[in-house]
């Protein structure tokens, strides 16, 4: 008998609600469920495959922020009843939630979620509860963090495969922070990283890291995409090294690995820094084959005209071969390719604008 | 006894039920506790990290506003009415 299978999730939040599209031909064609959570700020939706949890990080003016969980692919949601909360000697309180990334094998019940103002929240019972790294609310350079354009938010977490004391944070702007010890300590890690809007053009901290992404074929390899350029470290994060080289801007938000080729990387160039649009009314996924050294544009299929952004976490690449790359617009267009961003199709149009994309199989 | 009426969008907390009577609760704050044991997560919802009304929501005792009294250690006695509601925000 034929292997089962398995089924690709495409899971997408919304500004009004997640959405979750699931594809069992292949990533030929995709049936969709939603919106849930109708009318909330969904900033993250992710698949903890440990698990076979659904995480959403659900924000809400009103109501302050949430996380909830689902274990049937989103037909029932459960609310954490005790979700990410400042200690009450800080003074903070979470404003909205940024990111859930689901931990490692090694630690099938932890999650980890990046929160505003800029912190790291940790879950060790699958989302039911959480609690905050001390070391970072409390961190000796805190009071001189200053926001991002999206408010002082940890949005980024690389946990490391090989070691479970090792991950690398990314807050706005503050830069990327890199932990050895499982988060008691954290060390600044923005060496050679421009940051023109500031007085020091390279300081230690206060980089606008917007994301970064690694191959865990090559673990010591990270891409950082910026606020002020594009980077790749061959160290694990020590040094940074630019390569921007022939792209067409240095600003964008996303940035995505090839699951099969670790020196291939995609970006998405905007004009920056205030307007944010695709350069010239025409957007393009670009895409790099040698770690970096050189750029080419990937285009096939995407509209003729686009004046829409993609959000540091509207870009994600898949684990199949050839890789699949998914692109979602804040015009609620969602975007796919099944070969290394070569051709673009549209999946839907006209969903709410898109906060983020992440796949996964079920 | 106190009435309670709650905003709908806090339904999913209490089984779809938007009218309570709380007893013995000298303050708005310990009204907050006593929902909250009632249907775990409620507080979080209407109070933020630092136990203050959150921006958006607005809760009334016999039909004041709480931030024209004194917050959350706004006194209660029995026959007061609470409303616990979001604002209206936007255009």
């Amino acid at each position: 008998m034929a292997p089962k299978r398995e089924t690709n999730l495409l899971v997408v939040g919304t500004r009004k609600g997640a959405f979750v599209f699931s594809s069992n031909d292949g990533r030929k064609t995709w049936k969709v469920s939603g919106p849930h959570f109708k009318g909330k700020n969904i900033y993250h939706l992710s698949y903890d495959r440990r698990n076979k949890l659904l995480l959403a990080s659900v924000n809400d003016d009103q109501w302050g922020p949430s996380i909830a969980t689902s274990s049937d692919l989103g037909k029932n949601w459960k609310i954490s009843k005790s979700p990410p909360k400042f200690p009450k000697k800080s003074g903070f309180s979470v404003a909205r939630i940024w990111h859930v990334e689901p931990g490692r094998e090694d630690e099938p019940k932890a999650l980890y979620a990046g929160v505003e103002p800029a912190s790291l929240f940790r879950s060790d019972d699958a989302g039911e509860s959480w609690k905050a790294y001390d070391s970072l609310v409390y961190h000796n350079t805190r009071a001189k963090w200053q926001p991002g354009g999206g408010g002082l938010c940890l949005h980024t977490i690389l946990l490391d495969d090989r070691d479970l004391k090792k991950m690398h944070v990314a807050i706005s702007a503050v830069g990327t922070l890199f932990s050895s010890d499982g988060g008691k300590n954290w060390e600044f890690q923005n060496k050679n990283v421009l940051a023109d809007f500031q007085p020091e053009k390279y300081p230690v901290f206060g980089q606008c890291t917007h994301k970064l992404a690694r191959n865990s074929s090559r673990p010591n390899v990270i891409y950082q995409q910026n606020h002020c350029g594009i980077y790749r470290s061959d160290n694990n994060g020590k040094d940074w090294i630019d390569i921007r080289n022939n792209l067409p801007s240095r600003f964008g938000f996303p940035i995505a690995v090839d699951a099969n080729d670790p020196k291939r990387v995609y970006v998405a160039p905007q004009e920056g820094d205030f307007s944010r649009i695709p350069l010239n009314g025409k957007f393009a996924v670009w895409a790099s084959d040698n770690s970096g050294k050189d750029w080419f544009s990937l285009e096939k299929g995407f509209p003729t005209t686009s004046y829409f952004t993609i959000l540091r976490e509207g870009m994600v690449s898949d684990l199949e071969d050839p890789c699949g790359l998914y692109v979602g617009s804040t015009t609620g267009q969602l975007f796919t390719s099944r070969d290394q961003g070569k051709n673009w199709s549209k999946i839907s149009d006209g969903l709410p604008p898109i906060n983020s994309v992440y796949v996964s199989v079920a | 006894m106190i009435k309670v009426h709650i905003s709908g969008h806090l339904k999913d907390y209490t089984g779809n039920k938007r009218d309570f009577d709380i007893t013995e609760c000298k303050n708005l704050f310990e009204l907050i506790e006593k929902l909250n044991k009632m249907f775990p997560g409620i507080k979080d919802r209407i109070l933020d990290d630092q136990d203050k009304t959150r921006l958006y929501v607005n809760i009334f005792v016999n039909g004041e506003n709480t931030r024209d009294i004194e917050n959350e250690n706004t006194r209660l006695k029995d026959g007061d009415t609470v409303h616990i509601l979001p604002s209206v925000a936007g255009g």
